[in-house]
């Protein structure tokens, strides 16, 4: 309780010179004891946030992730139920062969998505866009050279927009509009593969507008 | 007498410093804490949300497929097939995909999973062509 002794005296001011080694002991014990109550503090104020924000976090991941995924599993089951009855009916390995190409780009999309959706993932950056889009063989597709350009600018704004105090979403940039764009942009162009499959088996490709 | 009276201000001094340094953690705790369980929870429910959504629509993709297919090729003999994908689509309808605390979602879950089996096998689906080879699943 050396701590104890150096408080007191610190109040009564009457300290001693020959005392000033003790002093310093007693001082640093005394801090030592005040961070360790900070440090308590920090601990329990943690888990007294956590406890606060978890389920609304969890909710807003929840919701976001659903949605944009139960389409692309609306396609992958699509394609899934058109390739399983090709199969039956014995069609053509070309037109067999491209859906299996189709399904394997709509996974590969899928995680790459799915990356982006879960914003506590360090930034995606425009290049890893590209790369992943280049290795699909997709980008010629789906990101004209102007419309990247505008991806890139929209990125820098959009990530630095929510940056206010009272709001969580600051660093929840992971996905911004300029990704969802280039999502839709892809989603549609593999739908549209997809249509033009339906209608050479002779199928509307009308269903797919609901999905 | 002062010594008397210092006393019991300079315990209150060590009591309230105690509790000044406790706050002043807390209270950075705190912000700290409600970031982070905003983020860490974010994860969790973009890990769930993604697995259920994917998982849910492609049965419904499929079974929409699959009674577009039936109808355009098929007469009476696959009334049967047509019901139960009926029943399929009816289940995934209803069910409340958007809504992250529903309490029955497991449940449910299990029950379009099952009408899903039965499907695959009224169809003559083998089990590895039925999901385009590949069983939904997401690793983290």
């Amino acid at each position: 309780m050396s701590w104890l002794q150096s408080a007191v005296s610190q109040c009564n001011e009457d300290v001693f010179d020959e005392n000033a080694d003790e002093m310093d002991i007693a001082q640093k014990e005394w801090k030592s004891a005040m961070e360790k109550r900070v440090k308590e503090g920090y601990r329990e104020g943690i888990e007294a946030g956590k406890v606060l924000t978890l389920q609304q976090g969890f909710n807003q991941g929840y919701k976001e992730a659903v949605k944009v995924m139960f389409e692309y599993g609306q396609l992958k089951g699509t394609i899934s139920a058109l390739l399983s009855w090709c199969h039956q009916n014995k069609h053509s390995p070309a037109m067999l062969s491209e859906m299996t190409d189709l399904l394997n780009q709509l996974r590969k999309y899928e995680e790459y998505v799915l990356k982006n959706l879960n914003c506590v993932n360090p930034q995606p950056h425009v290049g890893d866009l590209l790369d992943t889009l280049n290795d699909m063989d997709l980008a010629h597709e789906c990101i004209p050279v102007e419309q990247h350009n505008g991806t890139c600018a929209e990125f820098s704004t959009n990530c630095c927009r929510d940056n206010g105090t009272d709001s969580f979403q600051g660093e929840c940039c992971g996905r911004t509009e300029g990704h969802k764009a280039s999502e839709r942009a892809t989603l549609s162009r593999l739908k549209e593969r997809t249509a033009s499959m339906m209608e050479q088996l002779g199928l509307s490709p009308d269903i797919l507008e609901h999905t | 007498m002062a010594a008397v009276e210092g006393e019991p201000d300079a315990f209150d001094a060590i009591v309230m410093a105690e509790t000044r340094f406790h706050g002043e953690g807390y209270q950075d705790g705190y912000a700290e804490g409600v970031h982070a369980g905003v983020m860490e929870g974010r994860q969790y429910g973009v890990q769930q949300g993604a697995s259920i959504g994917s998982e849910v629509g492609t049965y419904l993709g499929f079974a929409v497929m699959w009674q577009q297919l039936l109808r355009k090729t098929s007469g009476e003999k696959y009334s049967k097939k047509i019901k139960v994908l009926e029943q399929l689509i009816e289940m995934i309808q209803n069910f409340p995909l958007e809504d992250p605390v529903y309490d029955k979602l497991q449940d449910d879950l299990e029950k379009i999973r099952g009408r899903f089996k039965q499907v695959c096998s009224l169809l003559h689906i083998p089990s590895d062509l039925r999901l385009g080879s590949e069983r939904i699943s997401f690793s983290f």
